[in-house]
Parts: C-alpha cells; sequence; structure tokens
C-alpha cells in the first residue's frame, strides 16, 4: 500500500552524510525562503499604497528583530542558489563523484557563509 | 494542463536560472538608487527594463516556489484528500499573491 511506504528522503534509514544533509538543508531552506517571498510581496504593495505605508514599512528594518530576520534570510538565500547551482551541475555529470560532491558542498558551506557577511554588510544589515 | 513530472522538473531548472540572473541584476541595479526613497524607487520602476526585470524575476521566483512547493507535498503528505486541499491553498495563495504584487505595481506605475 502506497501509504505505508517511508517518507521521502527516508530519515530514519540514511546514516547522517555530508551530502545528504545538505540536500535536506536545501529543502529547509527552500521552504523556508517562501517567507522572504512575502516580505518581497510585501515591500511592493506598501510601496503601491504610497509614501506614509512605504515609510513604515522601510522604519521597520531598524527594528533588531527584523534584522535578524533579514540575516536568515540572505543566509537562506546565498546557500539555496549557490547548492542550486551545485545541483545544476550535478545534472550535466559534472562533480558527481563521492569525493568531488563531499569537496563541493564543504565549499558550499563556507562560500554561502561568506557571501552571506559579505551581503548583509553591503546592505547594511549590520 | 497537468505538468509531468519531467516537464515540471526542467521548468523548475529555468526558472531557477532565471530568478539568479535577475536577482544579481535588481541587486546591483537598485545600488544605484536610495531604495528607502519612495520617489526614487518610483523613477526607477517606471523604467521599462527595470519593470519588466522585475516581474520576470517575480514571476520566476512564484513558479519557483510553486514547483518546489508542489514536490515536499508530494513526498510528505500521503493522504490523498488532505494532499488535494494543501495544493489547492498553496496554488490559491501564491495566485493571489502574484496578482496582488503585480496588479499594485502596474498600477502605481500608471497612475
Amino acid at each position: 500500500m502506497k501509504e505505508k511506504l517511508p517518507l521521502s528522503p527516508h530519515l530514519q534509514i540514511y546514516k547522517p552524510q555530508i551530502t545528504s544533509l545538505l540536500s535536506i538543508a536545501h529543502r529547509i531552506t527552500g521552504f523556508g525562503l517562501n517567507l522572504a517571498l512575502i516580505l518581497l510581496s510585501l515591500w511592493i504593495i506598501s510601496f503601491a499604497m504610497g509614501n506614509v505605508y512605504y515609510d513604515y514599512f522601510i522604519s521597520l528594518f531598524n527594528v533588531f528583530f527584523v534584522k535578524i530576520i533579514v540575516f536568515f534570510i540572505v543566509l537562506g538565500i546565498s546557500y539555496h542558489a549557490l547548492n542550486g547551482i551545485r545541483h545544476i551541475l550535478w545534472d550535466f555529470g559534472l562533480l558527481i563523484s563521492n569525493k568531488a560532491a563531499s569537496l563541493s558542498g564543504l565549499t558550499i558551506i563556507i562560500s554561502s557563509i561568506v557571501l552571506t557577511i559579505f551581503i548583509s554588510i553591503y546592505i547594511g544589515v549590520f | 494542463m497537468k505538468l509531468d513530472y519531467s516537464k515540471s522538473w526542467i521548468l523548475q531548472k529555468v526558472t531557477a536560472i532565471i530568478f539568479l540572473l535577475f536577482l544579481i541584476y535588481l541587486f546591483f541595479s537598485l545600488q544605484s538608487i536610495n531604495i528607502k526613497n519612495h520617489d526614487e524607487l518610483l523613477i526607477w520602476f517606471s523604467n521599462f527594463f527595470n519593470f519588466f526585470s522585475f516581474t520576470l524575476l517575480f514571476s520566476a521566483v512564484v513558479i519557483h516556489s510553486k514547483l518546489g512547493l508542489n514536490s515536499i507535498i508530494d513526498d510528505y503528505i500521503h493522504d490523498f484528500k488532505i494532499k488535494k486541499r494543501i495544493l489547492f491553498l498553496k496554488n490559491l495563495s501564491l495566485i493571489t499573491i502574484y496578482i496582488i504584487v503585480m496588479g499594485g505595481l502596474v498600477k502605481t506605475i500608471l497612475l
């Protein structure tokens, strides 16, 4: 019966490895980035509603809690985008050996952290 | 028309590439104005290429999100009735967001 099949990607069966952990993180960040979609929508809606609403929306970004949310959104986008590029490279048959997959995984983790710090400073989150 | 899995897989990759390219463009393009100023942003959006880029980016994001959520729902929800309801609510939410955002943007630029 289909209903009794284990849930994909079979979290309770596989031993954690960098490739599987990054794949799970890709899904979690993808799901979480819907929050960024809502924030992007609110930005445009406040813009469409005029000066007063737009100024109020922009002022929210001075609140520390909102800055933390923006930081995590930037981290999510950086990781999801870089890991997405890695997935596309895999689709073309590149970096698919065990060693290359693990090494590119580590590269993605470090790169996304560096990129997040750079972007956060650049856009004035901190 | 219902997309088959291989077509939706290709569409997910294509929207990801469009999203990434236009995100980079918009990120650097918006640095040239004071984004906190409503009037400057209005002038920025009044430029056809900027408006076109944002429309493409936003469309790609919404489609990419729809397809990504589809595969998560497919993998983790096995009850057909619940799955159908969640998919309906998800599609309705995304379509509503898209219409409100694009409608609001077009109205602001044209009026």
